[in-house]
């Protein structure tokens, strides 16, 4: 056979093969055009924690320190940026070593917590708690703090500083492909005594900001506001309007991630159909966007999961419970937060390769969550009673000091453009010669379970769609 | 317009399809010519033979997809032109002549014609079987005619990396088609 043959052979291939390249390079196109235009799938969630007591109030005052943040590598054209942008990740990668199974622990106690609702969306961030409670343990002394060491699984300080710094480590990414970005501030008020060095453990070990102020004035009010809508892109805007400080407070922990990834394969728009949503509490009417590939799809018990990667890494698992199950089922169960900390998902063993028909509606999905009680159904109970609440390596003078309030806002939005991802792991496949597997269709037409994964496995997000 | 309304322009012999076509396919049909040859006069005059070589296979043709129908159409007018701007290059009167000479060629026989088909068949199976990234990738690159670097761009990749996974994906087409044997030619 001559190149000639070959070539006129692949000139004779089906329609729908050569149409399939041509509409992806059009969707190529439109992603170059608009490269951040449209909100994709973006997600952002913010964790706040505040400290009352009565007492009088200084003066004004802002900014006491702001951190440097690694710069990262943009990914871009070219051997040599390319060296360098796999470096760094590489670098993250080895932040991540070790943690893989760091915060199981504390995401069993928590999903469950956390994602039981009342047929309502359910958002939350694991990754953003945790880090928002290892600050507060460093802020926390005696048994306050062991018992909020206890929920994050580590033993000591040490272990839980070195833990979310190579967590923030690993999971900060704003290469021009992913975003990940983390942030954390602590907001003093004027007036009061603070211990130094655990201002500067914040700063150094967590990259935390930290400002002073009048605590209920409209302009310290403002710059935590203003600085909680910076970090998170200003898609939780409504919810940080709501977010105020008082006279009384004497301390402000936030906490905030914004994630915005592509999907490595883009659904096709045009190709969206009008679907029945079958919610809770009634049939509702969904745009459904629609892709196929041959993947894995893994069982429990009691759902099916399928997974989609983002470009460059990182992927958003989704988890269908069989009919007659409801997400707050699989939750209960269990078997399913085993599925969801799998850093490999590959590895579980109940895995098929299909022709996946997956249809899946857009959702922009959010919730505004009180913590207070979750903390408390986890066995952190002494830093919320005056007397009992030990905050003295942060304030020392302030025995009455109480933790009065914890809020946990997250987002997540989800579309054709979705989140990119790593083209190395899926398109390293050498499948030849075999016929096409079996087809499955996996329709979210009912409420589900999501996470979204970071390129180096922390789950970043996860989520119960009730409506979408 | 709609692609089935140009095609019933084409049936009726109404020239508006020819327009038409353009309208809705030149942009497409030009990138892909473009791919294949370098000088912008010689695109065009690609795409000119391309319209004509529709308005003459429709009717009795009735492509089901007109785009990709184009599209094959468009592909081989280049690669034959870029083929003779080659001998030309190379100044060989002998091989600009042979060149020339082709075109008074018969058309393939029946038996050439169903080896190809089949060929084609194989390939298109041997896609169905990978992953879609890996075919589409394929299809841009040896179908399209797009650069490696191109693809390297579009998929997030170095051009080292798309020009070893171009060698794996040849090297897979490769194994199929041994596999197959006797039966492909």
């Amino acid at each position: 056979m001559k190149a000639d043959d070959l070539y006129n052979g692949i000139t004779g291939i089906r329609d729908d093969q050569v149409m399939e390249a041509v509409d992806a390079k059009k969707r190529e196109r439109k992603r170059r055009r608009l490269p951040w235009a449209v909100a994709t799938a973006a997600v952002l969630a913010i964790v706040l924690v505040a400290l009352l007591v009565s007492g009088p109030m200084g003066t004004t005052g802002y900014a006491l320190a702001e951190p440097t943040y690694p710069k990262t590598v943009s990914y871009g054209d070219g051997q040599e940026q390319y060296e360098k942008w796999r470096a760094q990740a590489d670098q993250r990668s080895a932040a991540a070593e070790g943690l893989e199974h760091a915060t199981d622990q504390f995401q069993a106690a928590l999903l469950p917590q956390l994602l039981q609702g009342d047929g309502e969306n359910r958002v939350c961030s694991p990754l953003n708690i945790y880090i928002a409670l290892s600050m507060l343990a460093e802020t926390t002394g005696g048994n306050s703090r062991d018992q909020v060491l206890s929920q994050l699984g580590c033993g000591d300080m040490e272990t839980l500083r070195d833990q979310a710094n190579r967590l923030w480590t690993a999971n900060w990414l704003d290469d021009g492909v992913t975003t990940s970005r983390l942030a954390n501030s602590i907001w003093l008020a004027d007036g009061r005594t603070y211990a130094k060095s655990t201002v500067d453990t914040l700063a150094d070990r967590y990259y935390a900001a930290s400002y002073q102020g009048e605590m209920g004035s409209d302009g310290y009010t403002k710059a935590l506001q203003d600085w909680l809508n910076e970090n998170t892109g200003h898609l939780l805007e409504k919810e940080a309007g709501g977010i105020q400080t008082t006279p009384e407070t004497i301390m402000t922990l936030a906490s905030t991630i914004y994630f915005r990834a592509g999907w490595k394969d883009e659904f096709y728009a045009p190709s969206n159909t009008q679907e029945t949503f079958h919610a809770p509490d009634g049939d509702e009417t969904v745009e459904m966007m629609h892709y196929s590939d041959i993947q894995t799809y893994y069982r429990g018990t009691h759902f099916g999961a399928i997974t989609r990667s983002f470009r460059n890494g990182g992927c958003m698992v989704f988890v269908l419970p069989d009919e007659g199950y409801t997400p707050e089922d699989l939750l209960a169960e269990g078997e399913v937060l085993t599925f969801l900390n799998q850093r490999q998902y590959e590895d579980w063993a109940a895995g098929t390769r299909y022709d996946v028909h997956l249809s899946l509606p857009k959702f922009d999905v959010s919730s505004n969550l009180n913590l207070l009680d979750t903390l408390q159904a986890m066995g952190i109970t002494d830093i919320l009673q005056p007397g009992l609440a030990d905050f003295s390596p942060l304030l020392p003078d302030d025995a009455d000091a109480a933790l009065s309030s914890a809020t946990h806002a997250a987002r997540v939005k989800v579309d054709e453009e979705g989140v990119e991802a790593a083209a190395y792991t899926v398109l390293s496949t050498e499948d030849t010669a075999v016929e096409p597997p079996e087809r499955l269709d996996f329709v979210l037409d009912r409420p589900f379970l999501f996470t979204v994964s970071g390129a180096t496995g922390s789950m970043l997000f996860a989520g119960v769609v009730n409506h979408p | 317009m709609e692609d089935s309304e140009i095609i019933v322009l084409y049936q009726h012999r109404d020239e508006e399809a020819i327009r038409q076509t353009e309208l809705q396919h030149g942009t497409f049909c030009r990138r892909l010519a473009g791919n294949f040859l370098r000088d912008v006069r010689d695109v065009e005059e690609c795409l000119s033979d391309t319209w004509l070589a529709a308005w003459n296979q429709i009717p009795p043709e009735k492509p089901l997809c007109l785009r990709a129908f184009l599209g094959r159409i468009t592909r081989n007018l280049a690669v034959s032109r870029y083929r003779r701007n080659q001998a030309a290059k190379r100044g060989s009167g002998l091989e600009i002549l042979l060149d020339e000479l082709e075109e008074a060629l018969p058309g393939a026989d029946l038996q050439q014609q169903l080896e190809q088909q089949e060929l084609s068949r194989v390939i298109s199976q041997w896609l169905d079987g990978l992953p879609r990234e890996d075919r589409i990738l394929f299809v841009r690159r040896y179908w399209m005619g797009e650069s490696v670097k191109d693809l390297a761009a579009f998929a997030g990749e170095t051009p080292n990396r798309m020009a070893r996974k171009m060698q794996r994906l040849r090297q897979s087409l490769r194994r199929r088609l041994e596999q197959e044997g006797e039966s492909v030619p």
